[in-house]
């Protein structure tokens, strides 16, 4: 492996395709660190990764003190660096604001952004122009008890990992009608006859029958996470949580109960289409579908991300597999939870507008984007290699090279970006506000006071998820009540949790207190805000 | 005859300074007078041990210190890792270190303590330890054992809380969990009610208050025992639980207690969060000392059997700990368990071999599970002591409307177990009577008991540990083909129970196939002969001469054939099983 990467540095200037122009780890942690320097909020490090490398977080707060927060959260697996782009991308945006603008911004909220949970994938990647999801652990991905014995391989030593295709009777795949370069599924129905079969650029080291299925990349850090973990399947990981990158992520939730709704940038969507409220699923004894009132706030949130990415073209539906970080997000630490790829292929002209017919989806859509924007190195033609497990066929190399799929170069990301910077102010100031009226008190005579205290949400979003509350490390509504030595409660209690607040209600507590004094009565919670309130009977 | 009577004294009179000074060389075994010797028991231990009380992590340590400088060609231990408090974890290794390559003999693991109340787990596990050792010079099927196999095993995997429960005020049942400080009543506030000892007299027992609406009576039988009253009596008194007052002012007593987490709820299999399994944290792997377990299984492939002590209720328990985690265990590796567990049964009276999820309660996240499903390795947890243990009979009736424990303290105990009623002025309830069941009793065993109990379940862990795999090159052949070809064919068995790898370990391709390998021989073909009489077999082209089986049946056969170029005399066979062993053998040597 270490030859080819080799190879791929000498000749890639005269015989590569265009790489992604994406920046170096150096230049991209050079990067981040400015942010984090620059938004001054000290702790650059949630925790380290598998391979020993820092993940960073940048805080955009007015102060230390902790306000309900929106984390942001990128990088997750490695075949997403778009996500990092663009995470990287909000954080300058956000900085960037009007300082007026700003401050009153972070006047009730911060943000807080972890733009590369998996810095292994990116500094692994980047390096050697192979776009693969996992960590710096070295993983037997086909489970033989070998290591890394069957890497992808760049055959022709064109610099990129693409497609293979083997001319072969009972082949699977013919080419695409209007793409040539494009393999797709021949359909017998409509009369089509297989010609090719279809690999990853590789060879089967050992002879297995899979082409590059056990070379580098380590556990993808988005199939590691608790919520449907799928146990045995690629990538996944020995166990759930078995990465240092999934327990930081996890840790910084629990130890930071302020955090109150988290987005991710990365594969999985349930923005374009909100979740859905299951009855069945959402009663069973392990909670399959968000509850009735957090699915009423995905509805309002999705309004919220088909207005500020209106201009986006149709992002494609992209569910959330079993050990997501958005499903653990939401299920198992109690969090709105929510998922978008920030970047889509899509050709949005004012023809195609009229004519939805030509707004493709899924594989046709990219393909479509990457014709019309001339995209180097997206799309490659087929070229003839010598392939000893295939002695007497034909051989090609060419096809999709994979990471185009959902990352695009640069220049392509700055509109997509902006929309999400628009989406993310906009969530920002839906986000729940806790306010507390000056309580009134009642003298009911000889020293006994009625103390009636108010609480509102203004915000347009609930304290925290309906979930939230079967959590038991999720903080919770929050009323303690202090008297004075000499006081007592005649009714009511020092301290009363209570359930999540929805937006625009109001919750009442009342106390009967014997004697005179001054008491203390701090409400609310983490994710909507607390206040301490003195008032002297 | 009457020469022998001369002739021993004689010989142990010359014998004697020679043992003692033998003593400082590397002698394995104690002097055993078989006269003295109680047959299953050394009768002069290197490490003399008392088997019928509890230890703490300090004693634990000096035991694992004391059997390691007794018997080190048999023990070694260490620490896998620490605890939250930053307590070692200890694991003692047992095995003959001068045979073998001791890493990789096929392991049996055992843990206990896990639930830190659970104290006699600890003694079990030492036990077994200090019996293998002690008897390894007596016992000839226990020096074959240890040829053969390694045991792994950690008295405590909680030592924290063990500390905690055995020195700090705690009832029968607290002290489950471990020390870490979570918030567990969502109050933002951590370990804020706890226990109170109100009088002061280093037990937490029960409160009850005189109550002319209470549903309780002192039994007329045993007045330690409150009854409930049948319908329509009147009863004397109300129960207010376990010893303490409001610390927090919410209105609950004793809600936030340290940790009521459960650490065996902290695993990697269908872990779920504390909404679905009470007891469970942020993710499988919350806690140090689980963390600690799961990189040893990580890095010792070679544990093919494990066992997890817990109490109560006389159970030999197999997984799934979840009803929809049935799918996993096949017919063929139920039928292994069934082997073995039915065996248990008869070795442990009054316990039942039984299915956690279905026999007992659902479990997600436990222990066992990640043991026997993410590691396939074929693996039990026994619940020690039973209400049987007390009378050697069945109970009449249901654990919790028995009185045996109240007989079985009067007529064997003398009243040992109980603390009698007091009364005591409670801050919040006014007057109450304080007493109830000390925290060693009824879960733990009562010190004449634990010994006998900790035979038995070692002697079934070994059973298992026994029934490991245990691969032998059955036999082996070198047949001339003409020109310069010989045909090698080798057939391997497993004469154990336990198969190299369990169906489910196979189906989901948890550990590496096993290996069996010619090598010194250029080898031109490597097949794998799947039926001798009619000559089928399947050929493997990836790295002949290393031919891959997924797995070697328990008490099964598989045969290999190599075609190779030249007599290979100097050829060795190697049978290389991550779970079975590894086993060298000289084609010369038939």
């Amino acid at each position: 492996m270490k030859i080819h990467i080799l190879a791929i540095l000498v000749f890639y200037p005269f015989l590569g395709w265009s790489q992604l122009d994406y920046p170096s780890y150096s230049q991209l942690s050079a990067q981040i660190n400015g942010l984090v320097r620059q938004s001054g909020a000290g702790t650059a490090a949630i925790g380290k990764s598998y391979g020993g490398e820092n993940i960073p977080i940048i805080k955009i707060q007015q102060s230390p003190k902790p306000r309900p927060t929106l984390l942001v959260v990128a990088g997750i697996d490695g075949k997403h660096p778009a996500g990092i782009l663009s995470a990287v991308a909000l954080a300058k945006n956000i900085m960037e604001l009007p300082k007026d603008s700003l401050s009153m911004l972070l006047k009730d909220h911060s943000i807080w952004i972890v733009p590369m949970l998996n810095p292994d994938a990116y500094k692994r990647n980047v390096a050697a122009a192979v776009w693969l999801s996992g960590n710096a652990r070295i993983i037997d991905n086909d489970r033989d008890g070998r290591l890394n014995e069957d890497p992808l391989e760049d055959l022709n030593k064109d610099g990129v990992i693409s497609q293979m295709r083997v001319r072969s009777l009972g082949g699977k795949y013919i080419a695409h009608k209007e793409y040539a370069h494009y393999l797709v599924e021949a359909d017998q129905q409509k009369g089509e006859r297989g010609a090719y079969e279809l690999y990853a650029e590789g060879m089967d080291k050992d002879k297995d029958g899979l082409f590059g299925e056990d070379g580098d990349g380590g556990v993808n850090i988005n199939r590691n996470f608790t919520f449907n973990y799928p146990a045995f399947t690629a990538e996944s990981g020995d166990y759930a949580a078995s990465e240092p990158e999934t327990r930081a992520i996890v840790d910084l939730i629990f130890d930071n109960p302020q955090i109150a709704t988290v987005v991710h940038f990365g594969f999985g969507n349930n923005l374009s289409e909100p979740e859905r409220f299951d009855q069945g699923r959402a009663s069973d004894r392990i909670i399959g579908s968000w509850l009735a009132n957090d699915a009423t706030v995905s509805t309002y949130v999705s309004d919220l991300y088909a207005k500020a990415t209106s201009g986006l073209g149709v992002a494609p539906k992209e569910s959330i597999a079993g050990g997501h970080f958005s499903s653990a997000a939401y299920y198992h630490m109690g969090k709105y939870s929510f998922s978008t790829p920030v970047w889509w292929p899509s050709v949005v002209d004012s023809s195609a507008q009229a004519d939805k017919g030509k707004n493709r989806q899924g594989a046709d859509a990219f393909l479509q984007w990457a014709n019309a924007n001339n995209v180097a190195g997206a799309i490659l033609p087929w070229t003839r290699v010598n392939h000893p497990d295939f002695p007497n066929q034909e051989v090609e190399v060419g096809g999709v090279v994979d990471v185009f799929r959902n990352n695009p170069p640069q220049k392509f990301l700055t509109t997509n970006n902006q929309a999400h910077v628009a989406f993310t102010l906009a969530l920002l100031h839906s986000m729940p506000k806790l306010e507390f009226p000056q309580p009134v008190v009642t003298a009911l005579g000889d020293d006994i006071f009625r103390v009636d205290l108010r609480i509102v949400n203004t915000g347009l979003m609930p304290t925290y998820p309906e979930i939230a509350d079967k959590i038991k490390h999720v903080s919770k509504m929050k009323t303690v009540c202090e008297l004075q030595k000499n006081q007592k409660f005649l009714s009511g209690k020092r301290l009363q949790l209570s359930t999540t607040l929805n937006a625009g209600k109001t919750q009442h507590f009342s106390w009967l207190i014997q004697g005179k004094g001054t008491i203390e009565i701090t409400a609310g919670c983490p994710t909507g805000g607390e206040s301490t309130i003195k008032v002297t009977l | 005859m009457k020469l022998h009577r001369i002739i021993l004294p004689l010989f142990i009179g010359f014998a004697l300074p020679f043992l003692v000074s033998g003593q400082t060389e590397d002698r394995k075994t104690a002097v055993e007078i078989a006269g003295l010797r109680a047959i299953g028991s050394p009768s002069n231990p290197k490490v003399p041990m008392n088997w019928s009380r509890y230890h703490d992590n300090k004693q634990i340590e000096q035991f694992c210190q004391d059997l390691q400088k007794a018997y080190p060609q048999l023990i070694r231990y260490e620490s896998i890792g620490k605890s939250y408090e930053g307590r070692d974890m200890l694991v003692l290794t047992v095995s003959d270190f001068s045979k073998g390559n001791v890493d990789r003999k096929p392991a049996m693991w055992i843990d206990g303590n896990i639930h830190a109340n659970e104290l006699q787990g600890s003694e079990i596990a030492m036990y077994t330890a200090w019996y293998l050792a002690e008897n390894f010079g007596s016992v000839a099927f226990i020096k074959e054992l240890l040829q053969d196999k390694v045991f792994y095993i950690a008295p405590t995997i909680n030592p924290d809380s063990r500390d905690y429960f055995i020195h700090e005020p705690n009832t029968m049942h607290s002290s489950r969990t471990g020390r870490r400080p979570f918030d567990n009543d969502g109050d933002g506030a951590i370990a804020e009610d706890l226990y109170d000892d109100l009088d002061g007299d280093g037990n937490i027992v029960m409160m009850r208050r005189k109550s002319k609406t209470g549903r309780y009576k002192v039994d007329p039988e045993n007045p330690n025992r409150m009854v409930v009253v049948k319908p329509g009596e009147v009863g004397d008194y109300e129960l207010l639980g376990f010893e303490g007052i409001d610390n927090d002012g919410d209105g609950l007593v004793n809600e936030d207690i340290t940790g009521t987490y459960d650490p065996n709820r902290d695993w990697g299999w269908n872990w779920q969060p504390n909404y679905v399994q009470n007891g469970a944290l942020y993710y499988p792997g919350t806690l140090p000392e689980t963390q600690a377990v799961k990189k040893f299984f990580y890095t010792h492939k070679n544990i093919a059997g494990a066992q997890s002590y817990h109490n109560y209720g006389g159970m030999i328990l197999r997984g799934p700990g979840a009803a929809q985690d049935d799918k996993y265990y096949s017919r063929k590796d139920v039928q292994v368990y069934d082997a073995l567990g039915k065996t248990g049964e008869r070795m442990l009276p009054g316990y039942n071999y039984i299915v956690i999820h279905k026999d007992l309660y659902t479990v997600f996240g436990g222990e066992i599970d990640f043991i026997a499903l993410a590691r396939g390795v074929f693996t039990f947890s026994n619940e020690l002591m039973t209400t049987y243990k007390l009378f050697n009979e069945k109970a009449g009736q249901g654990l919790r409307q028995s009185d045996e424990y109240y007989e079985f303290d009067k007529l064997l105990l003398f009243g040992d177990a109980y603390v009698p009623w007091k009364e005591y002025d409670h801050p919040q309830f006014g007057k109450i009577e304080i007493g109830g069941a000390k925290k060693n009793y009824t879960r733990n065993h009562p010190g004449f008991l634990l010994l006998e109990d900790a035979h038995r379940n070692a002697a079934f862990t070994i059973y298992h540990a026994h029934h490991t795999p245990k691969l032998e090159v059955l036999d082996t052949e070198v047949k001339p083909l003409g020109g310069n070809l010989y045909e090698v064919n080798a057939t391997i068995w497993n004469s154990r129970i336990i198969p190299t790898h369990s169906d489910h370990d196979v189906k989901y391709k948890i550990e590496r196939p096993d290996h069996i390998r010619l090598e010194g021989a250029q080898v031109i073909t490597g097949l794998r002969v799947l039926d001798r009489d009619f000559n089928v077999t399947s050929e493997q082209k990836y790295i002949p001469h290393q031919i891959e089986i997924p797995n070697i049946e328990g008490m099964s056969e598989v045969r290999v054939r190599w075609i190779v170029k030249g007599k290979p005399n100097k050829a060795k066979l190697v049978v290389d099983s991550e779970k079975g062993g590894l086993v060298e053998k000289l084609l010369t040597e038939n």
